[in-house]
């Protein structure tokens, strides 16, 4: 009798547990479908609105002659009532940043008129102020584009903000309203990372060159990844005046700056550089600095003399120092002649070398 | 008899911007696509376009392989308009040097393609 009862309680916890199963899978799977069901009704509301407002504006700016204030108003008001909810000023928001950024002169006016008419900007603001971080970067987006520039000092806050994407963004937003373009570098506690330097050259090619800051300003930051970009930047935009300035960085305590001031000398392609040069490599000691300064001998002189100085270098103990030597040569007058004599003479010391820089896949 | 035109642009708002105002402006017929692929195969010998506006830079063959295939493959003189970001000079060059007739750099003003548009028709 006692084993009987036991074996009905197995029984009765166990239809329990497969009933409780039952249910929560179903209530999963309804949750599921809830869940699919809502995003595929938001996504057909915001394609359908999206639509709507797009042809709108589409007819608007084809038809675009001029404006008058009023008119203006009208198209505000307009827009206004389609233009009250969060996701709504998104999506309008979205393709007015994208038509202005495609579109130019009048229209472009036309399209900033109807985005400050919506007050979007306010909405930027409290977004700036309180919105999540993908709010915050759109925030920062629209208000660049739109070149609003009293959103500089509130922008200014994120550019040492702990999230990387946030001070990308902030950067960028503030080159293009801040009057003193780069002067956030001024305070940029944190390293400028590989992705903020390319965008910020993107962003600064497209201006006139002759607005651009002397990037010299900044060979002597704190932060050396600044230090590092504004050396490079100097080469990149040419700035020629400043070149005599880079020299004191060949004395730098870190090899990083070094190189990049070797490499940024070798852009500016002046020979009157060869002596300076020369004479750093005669008391260099370090193998990374010694390679740049025989990429940059190679690549500024044209003194034959130079071919012997580099010669001795092809003796060096070091493989790489050997291979940026062959490399110099062959860049000087007569330099494949003398460098197949070299070998002629010590085979194995420069077979390696000369192996590797006729292998197509290592140049 | 309506201008027809094939426009080959991945960017749908651009897409329906250019296609508005061709309509609007000049009654064009104008066909889209978003990709080299798709325009190439809607560029076939005798083919209905008189006019060809392509930006550059799409998924699967870029503006510069369609306009080389239009004047070598095609060996075809329909007039051509390059609508892209990338104004370099390089690019600009290479452009011309396959045969395009117009190049328009991104931002642009559309009454400004009109006044391009009847420029090359002319």
């Amino acid at each position: 009798m006692g084993e009987f009862v036991s074996h009905e309680w197995k029984v009765i916890i166990a239809i329990t547990l497969i009933v409780l199963f039952v249910l929560s899978t179903l209530l999963l799977f309804v949750t599921i479908l809830i869940i699919k069901f809502s995003r595929a009704g938001r996504t057909i509301r915001n394609t359908r609105f999206k639509n709507r407002v797009e042809n709108k504006l589409n007819e608007l700016i084809s038809e675009y002659e001029s404006h008058t204030p009023e008119d203006i108003l009208k198209i505000v008001n307009l827009f206004k009532p389609v233009t009250k909810e969060g996701w709504q000023k998104t999506i309008f928001g979205d393709l007015l940043i994208h038509y202005t950024i495609n579109l130019t002169g009048d229209i472009q006016q036309f399209l900033k008129e109807i985005f400050f008419g919506l007050a979007l900007d306010q909405t930027c603001f409290q977004d700036l102020k309180r919105g999540n971080v993908r709010e915050k970067v759109r925030a920062m987006r629209y208000l660049s584009t739109m070149g609003y520039k009293p959103a500089c000092p509130l922008i200014n806050k994120y550019v040492n903000d702990r999230r990387k994407l946030l001070r990308v963004e902030a950067s960028l937003a503030l080159i293009d309203l801040s009057e003193n373009q780069l002067q956030f570098l001024d305070k940029l506690e944190y390293p400028l990372t590989q992705w903020q330097q390319i965008n910020i050259y993107k962003k600064l090619s497209e201006k006139p060159p002759e607005s651009l800051p002397a990037f010299q300003r900044w060979f002597d930051s704190k932060n050396p990844s600044i230090q590092a970009f504004a050396i490079e930047m100097t080469s990149r935009f040419n700035q020629t005046s400043e070149m005599e300035k880079l020299l004191p960085l060949l004395e730098n305590d870190s090899k990083k700056i070094k190189i990049k001031a070797i490499q940024s000398l070798i852009a500016f392609d002046s020979s009157d550089l060869v002596p300076i040069l020369r004479d750093k490599l005669a008391i260099c000691t370090e193998p990374d600095v010694k390679i740049e300064l025989l990429a940059a001998i190679g690549s500024l002189s044209s003194d034959v003399s130079d071919t012997d100085l580099l010669e001795t270098y092809l003796m060096s103990e070091d493989l790489s120092v050997r291979i940026q030597a062959a490399r110099s040569i062959l860049k000087m007058e007569d330099g494949s002649t003398r460098l197949a004599r070299k070998n002629a003479l010590y085979p194995l010391m420069l077979q390696p070398v000369i192996d590797h820089i006729s292998n197509p896949l290592l140049r | 008899m309506a201008l027809k035109v094939l426009l080959c642009e991945d960017d749908f708002a651009i897409q329906k911007i250019v296609q508005f105002k061709l309509k609007k402006d000049l009654g064009a017929e104008v066909d889209t696509v978003s990709d080299g692929k798709k325009a190439l195969e809607q560029l076939v010998k005798g083919h209905p376009y008189q006019l060809l506006i392509t930006d550059i830079h799409m998924p699967y063959h870029s503006g510069m392989e369609i306009i080389e295939h239009v004047r070598v493959e095609l060996q075809d003189s329909t007039k051509i308009i390059v609508l892209s970001a990338e104004g370099l000079e390089d690019t600009l060059d290479e452009a011309f040097e396959l045969g395009a007739d117009e190049f328009i750099t991104k931002p642009f003003s559309p009454q400004e393609l009109i006044t391009r548009v009847k420029k090359v028709l002319r």
